[in-house]
C-alpha cells in the first residue's frame, strides 16, 4: 500500500525544538504528550476562560489569547502567529477543528517561516472545496457517488439531474463538510422547496452558496482510510476506521477494523486512498472518507486534511503514534513504518466520544463543574481526556470532554472491555452521554456489526436511558439516605433567594449540602 | 424516620434508621442494610446495599423541599421524598384550596413540557408543566384534584419566577 513518486522539491530535514499547539481540550493535551515524548518543548495557547484548562498545565509554556469566543481566540491567525514569534516556536500543530483545515493559516505559517504540521495550503484548499475534491478524486480514478458533474446553478438544473439519478438525493454545499450543509430529499417537490433555502444557508455558513447533487446511498456505512504522505514521495494507507454509528451526521462510536471490510476490500480501499494522496502530493496525516453500501461498493465522500478525532483506534491496531509520524513528516524525515507495509490491523479497537450533553434532552450541550471524575484505566483501556475533577466545562467550545478507547484481541472482547470501561467511568456534576454509549453497545445490531448511519435516529429514544424498574430501588435508597441525613443535620440559615437547583446547575449545589451538614459531623 | 417516596409514577413507603455509616431501611416491608461512604462530597455516595456496590450522586433541590435528582451509572431519576409530616400537609392542602388554583412557576426558567390542556381532569400529583432552570428539570404537579381551566404556559417559553402557568378549578368536594 506504499507508493513512491519521484521526490518533489523537498525541504531539507529541519530540527524542530519547540512546537505551538493551536488548539484546546483533549487534542491539545494529546499533542503535548507526544511532544514531551519526542523531546520537543510544547507551547499552549489559551482563551481567558481556559486559563484553568488541562492543556495549559500540560504544556511547557503557555500564552493567553485575550478573549473567549473561538473567533476571538483559537481562530485568530494573527494572535497565534504572534505567540509563535514571541515564544520562538519553529512549528505549529493545529490539532483538529479550529484552524486545522484553513489554507490561509497554513500559508500564513509558511510566510512566517514556521512549519505547519499538515499538508500544503494548496492541498488543504483543494480538498476543502467539495467540488474540487470530487474532481481530484475522479482524476485519480477514485469511485464517486453518482451525482452532478459540478455545481448545479439553479433549481431547474437540479431537478433535471435529480430525475436522472433517481430519488432520494443529497443536496450538498460545495464548501460544506463535517456533516454540515447537506439535505436528503425524497422527491422533486422536496427538492424544489429546499433548493433556495439550502443555498442561502450555505452562503451564510460557508460564504459560498454553490450546491451540488449526489444520489443518496440507502442504508449507507461510513468507512474511512487513514493515509500519510512524506516529503520523500512516500504515500501509505494505515487501514480503515468504521464510523457508521452517527447521530445527525456526527460520529459517536468508531472502531478499527470495520466488521464489513474483508482483507480484499481493505486492500482495494487502501490502494484507492493512497493513489488519491499521491495524486494531490499529500503531506502528513489525512483521511479519505468513503460511503459504502451494504454490498461493499465504496464511493469517495471527502478528504479531511488533518488528524481525526478518532485516530486512537488506528493507533491501537497498528501500534503507531500518528502524532509522532506527523512531526517526523513535518521535520522532513521519512515515515517510520515504510518497511512494515502493508499494515494489517492487530486485534480490535473501539472508541466512544464522551460529550457534555444530555441525551434525554435532544443531546443539548451542558455546562457545569465536574464534581467527581474517575477515568477508567487497566488492561487495554486508553483515555484521552481534557478535564479534571473540579474543572468548569465552559460554554464557548465543543462539548467533547474526551474519548475512551479500548483494545481487545477481537471484536467481542473489545465490546466487553468498552462496557467495563464505561461502567468504571464516573463523571458527576455535569450530564454526559455515557449511558447512551452503554445503550448503543448493548444493541443486537451493534453486536452483530450490522449498522447503517441511520441506526441511532431510528432506534434511540430518550426513555431508553431511564432506570429500569428493577434498578429504581437504588435511586430510591440513595434519595432517602440523603433526605434522612439532611433532615437530621441542624438547619443553618440559608440564602433563600437562590434556588438549590440553580446552585447545583452552577456546580455549587454540593457545597450547599456540605454547609448544611458541617456542624452535624463536627 | 418514615418517608413517602415517588419516582416514575411509582410510590414507596420507606423507613430508615441508624447512624452513619450504616443505615437500616425497610422498603415495602423488606429489610435492607445500607453501608454508605462519602466520596469527597456529601452528595456522592458509595452505597453497599446488602453488600451490592454502586455509586450514586443525589442532589437536593433548594426551593423544592423533598425533591432530589439522583444519577447512577449515567442514568437519572427525579425522586420525591416526603416525610410523614410533609406527606400529611400535602394531603391536607386540597381542603384549603377549593375554587380557582393558580399554578405559578417557582423559578425563572424555560417551559419544556406542557402536559395538560384546558378541560383536562387532573388528580392530585398529576404532571402539569415541566420548567427547566440551569439544565435541571422541575416537574410541577397538581396540588389539587380538579379541571384545567386556562393554560397560559407555552412550550419553549421563558418564564419568570411567579409567572402564571395555568389555572385549575378544584373539585368542590375534594377527596380526603
Amino acid at each position: 500500500m506504499a507508493r513512491s513518486s519521484p521526490a518533489k522539491k523537498r525541504q531539507p530535514t529541519r530540527h524542530i525544538r519547540k512546537m505551538l499547539v493551536a488548539n484546546r481540550g483533549e487534542i491539545a493535551v494529546r499533542v503535548c504528550k507526544a511532544l514531551r515524548e519526542l523531546g520537543i518543548r510544547s507551547v499552549a495557547v489559551y482563551s481567558d476562560v481556559d486559563r484553568n484548562a488541562l492543556h495549559v498545565s500540560r504544556a511547557d509554556e503557555a500564552y493567553g489569547l485575550d478573549g473567549n469566543t473561538s473567533l476571538d481566540t483559537y481562530l485568530r491567525i494573527d494572535k497565534i502567529l504572534a505567540v509563535a514569534a514571541r515564544s520562538g516556536a519553529d512549528a505549529i500543530h493545529p490539532g483538529y477543528g479550529f484552524l486545522s483545515e484553513n489554507a490561509a493559516f497554513a500559508a500564513a505559517c509558511r510566510d512566517a517561516g514556521v512549519v505547519f504540521v499538515g499538508p500544503s495550503p494548496g492541498a488543504i484548499a483543494r480538498m476543502g472545496d467539495k467540488l474540487q475534491a470530487r474532481e481530484a478524486a475522479r482524476a485519480a480514478g477514485v469511485p464517486l457517488v453518482p451525482g452532478s458533474p459540478g455545481a448545479v446553478p439553479d433549481v431547474d438544473t437540479a431537478l433535471g439531474v435529480a430525475s436522472e439519478l433517481g430519488y432520494p438525493v443529497m443536496l450538498k454545499a460545495a464548501a460544506g463538510g463535517g456533516g454540515k450543509g447537506m439535505r436528503r430529499l425524497e422527491s422533486a417537490e422536496e427538492l424544489r422547496g429546499a433548493f433556495a433555502r439550502t443555498a442561502e444557508e450555505a452562503r451564510r455558513a460557508f460564504a459560498n452558496p454553490e450546491l451540488y447533487l449526489e444520489k443518496f446511498i440507502v442504508d449507507p456505512r461510513h468507512i474511512e482510510i487513514q493515509v500519510f504522505g512524506d516529503q520523500h514521495g512516500h504515500y501509505a494507507a494505515l487501514g480503515e476506521r468504521e464510523c457508521t454509528l452517527q447521530r445527525r451526521h456526527q460520529k459517536v462510536i468508531e472502531e478499527a477494523p470495520s466488521p464489513l471490510v474483508t482483507p480484499e476490500l481493505r486492500a482495494k480501499m487502501c490502494a484507492t486512498a493512497t493513489s488519491l494522496a499521491a495524486a494531490v502530493g499529500y503531506l502528513g496525516a489525512g483521511t479519505v472518507e468513503f460511503v459504502t453500501d451494504q454490498a461493499g461498493n465504496f464511493y469517495f465522500l471527502e478528504m479531511n486534511t488533518r488528524l481525526q478525532v478518532e485516530h486512537p483506534v488506528t493507533e491501537l491496531t497498528t501500534g503507531l503514534d500518528l502524532v509522532h509520524e506527523q512531526v517526523r513528516v513535518a521535520a522532513g524525515e521519512q515515515l517510520s513504518f515504510l518497511e512494515r507495509l502493508p499494515l494489517e490491523p492487530q486485534g480490535w479497537a473501539i472508541e466512544c466520544r464522551i460529550y457534555a450533553e444530555d441525551p434525554r434532552r435532544d443531546f443539548l450541550p451542558c455546562r457545569g463543574r465536574i464534581l467527581k471524575l474517575s477515568i477508567p484505566y487497566g488492561p487495554g483501556v486508553r483515555n484521552d481526556f481534557g478535564i479534571y475533577e473540579g474543572y468548569d466545562v465552559p460554554v464557548y467550545y465543543d462539548p467533547l470532554l474526551g474519548k475512551l478507547a479500548v483494545w481487545g484481541p477481537d471484536r467481542p472482547h473489545a465490546i466487553a472491555r468498552m462496557q467495563r470501561a464505561l461502567h468504571d467511568l464516573v463523571i458527576e456534576g455535569i450530564r454526559t452521554n455515557t449511558a447512551f454509549h452503554a445503550w448503543a453497545l448493548d444493541q443486537p445490531e451493534f453486536r452483530q456489526g450490522n449498522l447503517d448511519t441511520g441506526f441511532i435516529g431510528r432506534a434511540f429514544k430518550p426513555a431508553l436511558l431511564d432506570p429500569d424498574p428493577a434498578e429504581l430501588e437504588r435511586f430510591v435508597t440513595a434519595a432517602v439516605i440523603r433526605a434522612y441525613e439532611l433532615d437530621r443535620a441542624p438547619k443553618l440559615p440559608r440564602d433563600h433567594s437562590s434556588s438549590r437547583w440553580a446552585l447545583a446547575g452552577r456546580g455549587v449545589g454540593a457545597l450547599d449540602d456540605r454547609h448544611a451538614e458541617g456542624s452535624l459531623e463536627a | 424516620m418514615k418517608y413517602q417516596v415517588r419516582t416514575q409514577d411509582r410510590e414507596w413507603l420507606v423507613e430508615i434508621e441508624g447512624e452513619s455509616p450504616v443505615y437500616v431501611l425497610h422498603i415495602d416491608g423488606r429489610r435492607i442494610l445500607a453501608d454508605v461512604s462519602k466520596l469527597g462530597d456529601p452528595s456522592l455516595l458509595s452505597i453497599l446495599l446488602d453488600n451490592v456496590s454502586y455509586l450514586a450522586h443525589a442532589v437536593a433541590a433548594n426551593d423544592n423541599p423533598g425533591a432530589f435528582e439522583v444519577s447512577i451509572g449515567g442514568k437519572l431519576a427525579q425522586v420525591r421524598v416526603l416525610d410523614e409530616l410533609a406527606a400529611l400537609a400535602q394531603q391536607m392542602q386540597p381542603a384549603q384550596t377549593q375554587g380557582r388554583v393558580v399554578v405559578q412557576s417557582p423559578m425563572p426558567g424555560l417551559v419544556v413540557d406542557v402536559c395538560v390542556e384546558p378541560g383536562d381532569v387532573v388528580q392530585r400529583g398529576s404532571r402539569l408543566v415541566v420548567v427547566e432552570a440551569m439544565k435541571m428539570q422541575n416537574e410541577l404537579t397538581s396540588e389539587v384534584a380538579g379541571t384545567v381551566r386556562e393554560v397560559t404556559a407555552q412550550l419553549n417559553q421563558a418564564v419568570e419566577s411567579g409567572a402564571t402557568l395555568l389555572v385549575i378549578e378544584a373539585d368542590a368536594a375534594p377527596k380526603a
